[in-house]
């Protein structure tokens, strides 16, 4: 098992033009943690998630995957599930599964048809004909399928229904690894929080706090949910 | 993992490259049909006529679209939704740039191939051994007499072709830069790109024209072996650009990927 | 079906009164293997690391016991676990009668009441 950090952020920022969507980020992961990145719809979770994995570079500082910066090498265990599909419309759902088998050392083929099974997908059907939540899942069940040393799952219950979200959380809790870290990204705070080991709060590009979940609860006799309304009103 | 990169490009582009040929053998076969009557109408020849108009916009249609197809590919699978999945793949973006590259270059090599080939079956309907003697015998003419100059030739024309997927490659890629509409970017990349090139095209004739005398390389450039320099010269000019072109490409990339 | 957990409180200390209560009423029976870390946190619907804290405390304190090679197990001990059951009953039993109390209901009202309430209950079942 590697030692150190997972995620390591060093004074990261990151500039759009005149847009500061992260300002000196400084933020260590721990290996085998479930830890929830909380904030706001613009608050810069996207992009700090983004920089985790390569899709954008940092304008200052530094962020170590590993103790490396992003690269083939840490492409390779890192699995990303984004906010949005990324699936080619002719492509279907077997063709897609030997993709990752192909490009992924981690990928298990087997554990993806199952959860396919159980979440009622038909492997032959292309991703043309699938609606929206049908590619929704199948992207987490291609995600949660590899074994990687750290998931990032941009907004994975926003917008599907309780039964999925539950078997969301559910493959999550099953999926645990003692050496893999699981970053969910999310303004439904209340709906995942019993699963989180730690809460990293963000706010306009800054991380304004980041403890674990059982700390936040005995210190401030509240759950997550209300401290996050509590600091983030408007 | 640049194998692995190349096999999946030919397998998401093959669907349409096949349909592109199918749909120019079909056009080629019906146009060597209808040439074939020998039914002396004005009706006839109309029609003939027009059925010849559409097989040669086919030709170039199929073109065209093999070069379009390219380049839509590399935008829809690099910077649009699916580049997501693109970029985080374990495999470096020389590679993944490198892959598309090849495989676009291979395709439009088959497809001109296949126009040349179409174009001869229509010239040579229906007599395919005399097509054959023919062929063989041109060939072998033209290979004795001018086969330096052939090669050169199709050397020029194989660079010019991968010059061309590049320049197209990077004006995407320039279009990352813009943080408005990148499609719109790219477009204006594509043609800074040209007029810069054409400058510099420009500059190098001038400064050539300069130092030798214009007449000289006139004449020079008529000559077998003029032609010959100047074609080696011009090709190698441009896998120049081209290697550079990818570099900055890969750069662009690598730095100012801002994908949605 | 999720365990009924809330989040206002620490979780850890719930995931121990919600298994004890299990033992106790018998849901684990003495002896019994548990599942695993993550499926009991699947089950309830909790941080797995969590559900190892408590597991861990609830071994500290006798209720389970592990075997390196074949997992984790509810006590054998039933005098200890009826014990246990005996002394949250009567905790129950004691805030109860507060709450009676406050109500305004004497000792003697309360005693009756609960007379009454049980002989209902025995009709009941028969």
């Amino acid at each position: 098992m590697e030692t150190g950090y997972v995620v390591e952020c060093r004074g990261l920022s990151k500039t759009f033009g005149h847009f500061k969507a992260l300002k000196q980020v400084n933020l260590k992961l721990e290996r085998g943690k479930i830890i929830g990145l909380l904030g706001p719809n613009g608050s810069g979770k996207t992009t700090l998630i983004k920089l985790m994995n390569g899709l954008l570079v940092p304008t200052e500082g530094e962020i170590l995957i590993n103790g490396l910066a992003p690269c083939p090498e840490t492409k390779a265990r890192v699995s990303y599930l984004p906010d949005n599909n990324y699936l080619s419309s002719w492509m279907n759902v077997n063709q897609m599964i030997a993709y990752y088998g192909d490009f992924y050392q981690d990928f298990e083929k087997e554990k993806a048809y199952e959860m396919l099974a159980s979440l009622g997908l038909n492997p032959k059907q292309r991703f043309k004909t699938m609606s929206k939540g049908m590619k929704e899942k199948v992207q987490l069940v291609l995600v949660m399928s590899r074994r990687a040393d750290l998931y990032c799952l941009d907004e994975p219950i926003g917008g599907v229904d309780p039964a999925t979200r539950d078997y969301i959380l559910r493959t999550i809790i099953t999926n645990y690894a003692e050496d893999a870290t699981v970053l969910i990204s999310t303004h439904l705070i209340a709906d995942v929080e019993k699963v989180l080991d730690e809460a990293v709060f963000i706010r306009s590009g800054e991380v304004i706090r980041h403890s674990s979940v059982e700390e936040i609860r005995n210190t401030f006799d509240q759950s997550v949910d209300a401290l996050f309304r509590e600091e983030f009103k408007c | 993992m640049l194998g692995k990169l190349i096999k999946h490009e030919c397998i998401a582009t093959g669907r349409k490259y096949v349909i592109f040929y199918l749909v120019l053998a079909m056009v080629t076969l019906c146009n060597t049909i209808i040439q074939f009557i020998s039914i002396d109408s004005v009706m006839i020849q109309g029609m003939k006529g027009i059925v010849m108009g559409l097989y040669i916009l086919t030709i170039v249609g199929v073109l065209f679209c093999s070069v379009g197809f390219a380049v839509i590919r590399f935008y829809k699978n690099m910077v649009s939704e699916e580049g997501y999945l693109t970029f985080t793949l374990p495999a470096k973006v020389e590679e993944l740039v490198a892959a598309k590259m090849v495989v676009a270059f291979l395709w439009q090599l088959v497809t001109v191939i296949l126009c040349i080939l179409s174009v001869s079956v229509m010239v040579f309907q229906g007599r395919e051994n005399e097509f054959l003697k023919q062929g063989a015998e041109l060939l072998n003419k033209v290979l004795q007499e001018y086969g330096g100059v052939v090669f050169a030739f199709l050397l020029f024309l194989a660079v010019s072709m991968l010059y061309q997927i590049v320049v197209y490659y990077l004006s995407i890629a320039i279009g990352q830069l813009f943080s408005g509409n990148k499609i719109i970017g790219a477009v204006a990349g594509y043609c800074l790109l040209s007029f810069i090139i054409q400058i510099v095209v420009i500059a190098i004739m001038l400064v050539t024209g300069m130092v030798f005398n214009f007449k000289e390389i006139d004449a020079y450039v008529k000559s077998e072996q003029g032609l010959l320099v100047f074609l080696y010269l011009y090709s190698a000019f441009m896998v120049c650009l081209t290697a550079g072109g990818f570099v900055v490409t890969c750069r662009l990339l690598k730095k100012k990927l801002n994908l949605s | 079906m999720p365990w009924d957990i809330s989040s206002e409180r620490s979780v850890y200390l719930q995931l121990v009164d919600i298994i004890k209560q299990k033992i106790m009423s018998g849901e684990y029976l003495p002896g019994q293997r548990m599942e695993s870390v993550r499926d009991l946190a699947a089950e309830a619907a909790v941080n797995p690391n969590t559900m190892q804290r408590a597991l861990a405390e609830l071994e500290r304190e006798g209720l389970l016991y592990t075997q390196r090679t074949s997992g984790r197990f509810v006590s054998e001990d039933a005098g200890m676990i009826a014990g246990l059951r005996m002394e949250d009953a009567q905790q129950k039993a004691r805030e109860f009668y507060q709450e009676m109390v406050q109500t305004g209901l004497s000792a003697e009202e309360v005693r009756q009441m609960l007379e009454r309430v049980i002989a209902e209950a025995e009709k009941e079942e028969k």
